[in-house]
């Protein structure tokens, strides 16, 4: 029998046929691999050279963990060749599928169809896998010569390999798949494309579409890095991407549990995603590569039913997104943006439909082909297209009858990352629907009715607005988020009603829910110091948090807008911290109490600063001037004298998110105050005037008293 | 024997073969003839298993030789444009085929192109058009397989290549079990070489016969008769065609040649002559008799 022999010279001869396609991958990865690892080792040195560092062995160790992201795959160029790679050999290993010639020849020869395609589909991984693997070796031995090099980055490397090689086949059949599908080159490589964007493609307007159009949309984080999340998830290229960013960011400083905390982190789903997808596109390749007609090679598309397929699948995206590209080349609240929504879609309809049946066909008398598809396309993109435009699903409008609600909570954009809970990456809805859900939320359904009847009506254009998210959670289980954008005299009304409630307080102090084993306290500062608090024994941490959060726990609303003396910083164990800061005024006895113990007494005022300059910023006349402060438009106080007046009134900021302090402060206006304090640092504090308080020179300088 | 049994295909909306049927019996050099676009690369590519048809099956010595690929190991398939790989010489290419053919004569292949004075390690794509179809006639013939197909091969070969080639397949015919089959539009090319022929029209196949059989059978007359006798005379012979200019009678006639002549003689012409027929006259009397007015088609 031949199969055995005539598989692997097969694979002999694909090899030999596409030298060319080796020697461009050994020269590419040769420059992304050995040349950069020299290039960026010397970058490295001439740097550390600069700085005149004298930390040698950090500086040794930064330089090897960014080796190790470097021979993990961290490097993006390196991604690159593996994706641009995958593909390139996708389309020159398979492209005898697009030719009649190559056909007859190959599929008059006495073997299988399918051992033609997996023949070459060896070579590819062979031709790509070996220039890789030897100068992979290369840059390792960089590393070696430079005395940079520590025996796990052997493994680090070989397994850098093997998820590249997963990635590379994974993409490659996309490629292929895309190959069998089409007929011509030009489809192939579109054709390949498309079926690696496409996904991410949809996810990414799905992302935008509700973000742009719904007024009450709530998203954290934005529509499209929430895209690229998801994209990881769609798309091999998407997830090689991902990894690489993240191999590339965990590098620094760490060891030999690498590749370890890059899975455990973020890279095991991409790459598991990436295996199961290449597998399902390898059967199916080998699928159609067996049934594939050879009279196929010359068309666009090998099988004739797919083409409406296609086309019915891309036109909607294509001209939902031409709308989106219209509407964003017109001003935010613009009132034509709706009308250039509309016209973009029509275009894109148009445009998409003719270039794709001229990449199907290339006959002009053709272009109009495929009606029914294109009818139907154009439907539901417009179907779409209102459903969000023109909000039909009454999305922004929601408000279920209280009976069908449950709970409800409420997060407010001034309270800015004060519920974040891991670094800035767990949204805050996820902490509110942990801990922040009220089961008597009447105050929470009033403001989301004020919130719907602005959506209607549109709010007042001179009130002080906020952001708010309101979370319902409803009697069958189902979570619906809505964002509202409210007058702040509606909220400083609910705020002290929704302070009453364990829930709310809960949301606005995380420190409440946290059990005292998990807390750590970084630092206490006030304007004028900073003290260290990191040191403590784990008796005095537990001591000082757990006064603190008996303290915090029974504060009254009123008391809690007491003047703040000082903030707590507190971290978990990870050293991520829970809540922006902690708060202390003078109710806070205890807290006070074990504080002095420590030797730290809070003095809020600037009177232990010898002030060195004051900046005070106004945004009030014109929002632009917020985008565009320049030294000349700011005022600054430099001489005793001025810094005398302006400081008179001066209150520290910190801690102003509070609503009920919103109209204490003149709105607007910001003051920097810059100085030495006792232990003669260096310190800068942020600081506003309370109404009515605005200094004479300021007034003058901005022509406020006009 | 390669059979080919209602065979239908279509591409796209376009009918390139309808129910076609027919064999290729083993030891005879194969004339698969037709008109452009009659369904001649059409008909070998399913034969050679490049095509799958829409319906119908070909079978190769009784194995369906489109899903049964160890077949193929008995078909070398010669396309009109074949494909060769950018910056091969003849000899790359031979080692091409023969990691497939596991019967290749390397020394054969070296002594064909040593006779015909291609040079195997010359470039091909330098190769004139005439010296490329040499090489693929060469690098077929040396694949050892039962049955070559050639497509077009010999258009464009001059006479001396083409007896050449001629001689070659008479050799291998004798010394191993071989069977060409060749597809062409012209006649006149095919003639010298083919010993059974199959018209190809429309998609479908009009008559699959032996050429000498075609020639024994079918008589070309030309006579001056009078009246009288020019009636007697139709009526004994089985006439297919009849032309006449003044008194000059130009039949064609089906009928055993002696029979035909002791005929004439009893008539008692003025004047009479059998003129041999070449394969095109056959054809379109042939086919005019199918009912195919092809007078206009065949060059």
């Amino acid at each position: 029998m031949t199969s055995k022999i005539s598989y692997s010279k097969l694979i002999r001869q694909s090899v030999r046929q596409r030298a060319w396609y080796c020697a461009c991958m050994a020269l590419v990865l040769f420059i992304f691999l050995p040349i950069t690892a020299m290039l960026r080792f010397s970058g490295d040195v001439t740097a550390l050279s600069a700085a005149q560092v004298t930390d040698t062995v950090t500086a040794l160790e930064n330089m090897k963990a960014n080796y190790r992201a470097f021979l993990a795959g961290g490097y993006s160029l390196t991604a690159l060749a593996v994706g641009a790679g995958a593909l390139l050999a996708a389309w020159s290993g398979l492209s005898y599928l697009h030719s009649s010639r190559k056909l007859d020849m190959l599929h008059s020869l006495p073997v299988k169809k399918e051992t033609i395609f997996f023949a070459e589909t060896w070579a590819s991984l062979l031709l790509f896998a070996v220039p890789y693997a030897v100068n992979l070796l290369l840059a390792n031995i960089v590393g070696a010569v430079r005395g940079i090099y520590e025996p796990d980055m052997a493994g680090v490397s070989l397994t850098a390999f093997a998820v590249h090689l997963v990635f590379f086949l994974a993409i490659y059949f996309f490629g292929a798949v895309a190959m069998i599908l089409t007929g011509k080159l030009l489809a192939g490589i579109l054709g390949s494309l498309t079926l690696l964007g496409f996904l991410p493609g949809l996810a990414l307007l799905l992302q935008q579409l509700p973000f742009l159009f719904f007024t009450t949309y709530c998203q954290m984080p934005p529509a499209a890095s929430a895209a690229a999340d998801i994209a990881k998830y769609l798309s091999p290229a998407y997830g090689l991407g991902a990894c690489c960013a993240r191999a590339g960011r965990i590098g620094i400083g760490d060891g030999g549990e690498y590749w370890n905390r890059i899975l455990a982190v973020q890279c095991r789903e991409p790459i598991l995603l990436a295996a199961a997808a290449g597998i399902a596109m390898g059967v199916l390749s080998w699928r159609l590569v067996k049934i594939r007609p050879s009279e196929g090679a010359g068309r666009a598309l090998v099988f004739g039913r797919t083409e409406g397929a296609f086309k019915l699948a891309l036109l909607p995206v294509l001209g939902l997104f031409g709308g989106l590209f219209f509407r964003g080349l017109v001003r935010e609240n613009d009132s034509q943006q709706d009308a250039w929504f509309w016209f973009g879609i029509v275009f894109a309809l148009i445009l998409f439909s003719v270039v794709i049946e001229l990449i199907y066909h290339f006959d002009r008398k053709r272009l109009l082909d495929h009606k029914l598809c294109t009818g139907l396309a154009a439907l539901v993109t417009v179907g779409i297209g209102a459903w969000f435009q023109m909000d039909l699903g009454g999305f922004g409008t929601f408000l279920p009858d209280t009976s069908r609600v449950e709970s409800m909570a409420v997060s407010c954009s001034s309270w800015g990352g004060l519920v974040m809970t891991e670094n800035g990456e767990t949204p805050a809805q996820s902490y509110l629907e942990e801990y922040g859900m009220m089961e008597s939320f009447d105050p929470i359904y009033k403001l989301a009715q004020t919130g719907v009847e602005t959506v209607r009506t549109g709010v007042p254009e001179d009130a002080d607005t906020e952001y708010v998210t309101v979370i319902y959670r409803m009697q069958n289980g189902q979570t619906k988020h809505r964002q509202y954008c409210l007058p702040v005299t509606a909220l400083q009304e609910a705020e002290e009603q929704l302070y009453e409630q364990e829930p709310y307080r809960n949301v606005i102090f995380p420190i409440l829910t946290q059990d005292l084993e998990n807390v750590r306290i970084s630092e206490v500062y006030d304007p004028s110091v900073t003290v260290d608090l990191s040191q403590m024994s784990r008796e005095e941490c537990v001591k000082l948090t757990e006064a603190y959060q008996e303290e915090l726990a029974s504060m009254s609303y009123q008391q809690l807008q007491e003047p703040v003396l000082a903030i707590l910083r507190f971290e978990d164990l990870d050293g991520l911290w829970i809540g922006e800061g902690a708060p202390i005024n003078r109710f806070f006895v205890n807290t006070l109490e074990v504080l002095k113990e420590r030797g730290y007494e809070p003095d809020a005022s600037l009177n232990n600063i010898r002030i060195t300059g004051i900046t005070v910023e106004c945004y009030r006349e014109n929002t632009a001037e917020m985008e565009a402060v320049d030294d000349a438009a700011v005022f600054s106080a430099d001489t005793p004298e001025e810094i005398e007046a302006v400081r008179k009134d001066l209150v520290w900021d910190e801690y102003g998110w509070l609503l009920a302090f919103r109209g204490q402060f003149e709105p607007d206006i910001y003051a920097y105050v810059e100085g030495i304090n006792e232990q003669g640092e260096s310190v800068n504090v942020s600081c506003r005037y309370p109404i009515g308080k605005i200094p004479e020179l300021v007034k003058e300088f901005y022509g406020l008293s006009e | 024997m390669i059979e080919l049994k209602g065979i239908n295909k279509k591409f796209e909306d376009i009918a390139a073969l309808t129910d076609v049927s027919g064999e290729i019996r083993e030891g005879s050099v194969f004339g698969l003839i037709g008109t452009n676009g009659a369904g001649k690369s059409t008909c070998l590519r399913l034969i050679s298993g490049v095509l799958r048809p829409d319906t119908g099956e070909v079978l190769v010595d009784g194995r369906n030789v489109y899903r049964d690929e160890q077949i193929r190991r008995e078909l070398f398939f010669i396309s009109d444009d074949p494909y060769y790989f950018p910056n091969a010489a003849p000899r790359d290419m031979m080692r091409y085929y023969a990691a497939y053919y596991e019967e290749y004569d390397r020394r054969r292949f070296s002594e064909l192109l040593e006779k015909f004075g291609l040079d195997e390690n010359r470039r091909i794509h330098t190769f004139s058009k005439g010296m490329k179809k040499q090489l693929f006639v060469i690098l077929g013939i040396c694949a050892n397989t039962k049955y070559l197909l050639c497509d077009e091969t010999f258009d464009g070969l001059d006479p001396v290549m083409r007896q050449a080639v001629k001689s070659i397949f008479a050799a291998e015919m004798i010394n191993r079990d071989f069977t060409p089959v060749i597809a062409s539009h012209n006649l006149r090319e095919l003639e010298d070489i083919c010993d059974h022929v199959g018209l190809l029209h429309r998609g479908g196949m009009l008559l699959s016969r032996e050429v000498e059989e075609l020639k024994s059978n079918l008589h070309k007359i030309q006579c001056a008769v009078s009246e009288e006798e020019k009636e007697r005379l139709l009526a004994a012979l089985e006439v297919v065609k009849m032309e006449q200019r003044g008194s000059l009678l130009t039949l064609t006639v089906r009928g055993d040649e002696q029979k035909i002549r002791e005929i004439i003689r009893q008539v008692q012409p003025v004047f009479a002559e059998l003129i041999p027929l070449t394969l095109e006259e056959i054809f379109v009397s042939e086919t005019e008799v199918a009912g195919y007015d092809i007078k206009d088609l065949l060059f």
